[in-house]
């Protein structure tokens, strides 16, 4: 029994007992299917070959309209599976030629996946995310600074006075920033003693989170979920005593931040299955 | 999400919730979750590419977010505040 498509691989639960799956569909719509391995299910998906294969995986890459539809989906099948079970999700865009290549990265890994199971048994992750929140800088200039346009004769030197004031004020945004930034270390800090493990991801730019003000925290935590009340209260306490930080709490996330299995055992490259040749048809 | 204060066990995931920021997954999904060797993957170029293609239709989205979906790229702001996103 072939299977046409390429077999992407969602996460790793203990079972999928009770119809997990039903009706949960993936990246490419397609059903989902579990392999399974003592005490160990690895949740996949069929996907179109020509549609994930290296070649289209790296131009659909290009187009983030295509990848935020992945990306949901991928993520929308592991919270799925987190509301009810231990999950580790599989980092995104993870694919074998088939599902046997799938299997033996499951019995390989069986034992380190267990043991990272049972570290985020339980467990949540919750982001915190901390910003500058800094008054709107006044205007430029208090006073005529605004030359009505025309005959504004330039009498004293208002350009040496509009420089100073501009430098007074990035001074002052600098000092400001310099502050901010150490107390949102202090957040990270309070908040990790409250949970299991914390983790960084990078700060956001500008661009990409849609926000003027400067990210100071992009912070991740794995939490016991009979810790988690007492968690969100420290994010709002926290948030609330904070001047110049704006503080925003998400979540709860599958443990995306905190799923490092050990390293595999080294061992020469096996393939894991008749990788049969590329076949030459395509559509163009 | 409502306030952080009741957050409880039986919370649930935010399953498909579009509200949920691209950015916060992409930090997630793309650096986070088991790395295996798989006979496809990513790479660091991929994610890369990823993160250049994000930076360019964010740079665009301004116009973008009016004309669409106003929820695509809302960066769910918590609690009330009134969202500061006016990109430059």
């Amino acid at each position: 029994m072939t299977t046409p498509g390429l077999t992407w691989i969602y996460a790793v639960v203990p079972d999928v007992a009770d119809g997990l799956l039903d009706g949960m569909t993936g990246v490419a719509g397609e059903p989902l299917r579990a392999l399974t391995a003592p005490g160990l299910a690895l949740v996949v998906g069929s996907v179109p070959r020509e549609d994930f294969d290296e070649r289209a995986l790296q131009q659909h890459l290009a187009d983030l309209r295509w990848v935020e539809t992945a990306v949901r989906a991928h993520h929308r099948v592991i919270a799925e599976l987190a509301r009810t079970r231990r999950t580790l999700p599989l980092r995104f865009a993870t694919l074998y030629r088939d599902d046997r290549g799938a299997l033996s990265f499951l019995r390989g890994a069986g034992p380190r996946l267990q043991a990272a199971l049972d570290r985020v048994a339980d467990r949540d992750e919750w982001g915190v995310k901390a910003y500058l929140d800094a008054p709107v800088p006044d205007a430029p200039a208090t006073g005529p600074a605004d030359p009505p346009d025309g005959a504004a004769a330039a009498d004293d030197r208002p350009g040496t006075a509009y420089l100073l004031r501009r430098r007074a004020q990035r001074d002052d945004r600098a000092r400001r920033f310099e502050q901010a930034h150490e107390r949102a270390r202090q957040i990270h800090a309070a908040l990790a003693d409250r949970a299991d493990e914390a983790a960084e991801h990078p700060l956001q730019s500008a661009e990409a989170s849609g926000r003027a003000a400067p990210m100071l925290l992009n912070g991740a935590y794995l939490v016991e979920h009979a810790r988690a009340a007492e968690f969100g209260a420290a994010v709002t306490e926290l948030g609330r005593r904070t001047t110049g930080v704006r503080v925003e709490l998400t979540g709860p996330w599958p443990p995306y931040s905190f799923v490092e299995i050990d390293a595999e055992p080294v061992e020469p490259a096996e393939p894991a299955g008749p990788v049969t040749g590329s076949a030459p048809a395509e559509g163009g | 999400m409502t306030g952080a204060g009741e957050v409880a066990r039986t919370a649930p995931y935010p399953v498909d919730d579009r509200r949920i920021a691209l950015v916060d997954l992409l930090d997630r999904l793309l650096a986070g979750g088991v790395v295996v060797a798989g006979e496809i993957t990513l790479g660091i170029a991929g994610v890369d590419l990823v993160r250049i293609s994000l930076r360019a239709l964010v740079a665009s989205v301004s116009t973008l977010v009016a004309e669409t979906d106003p929820d695509l790229w809302d960066p769910g702001p918590p609690d009330g505040d009134l969202p500061h996103r006016e990109l430059p």
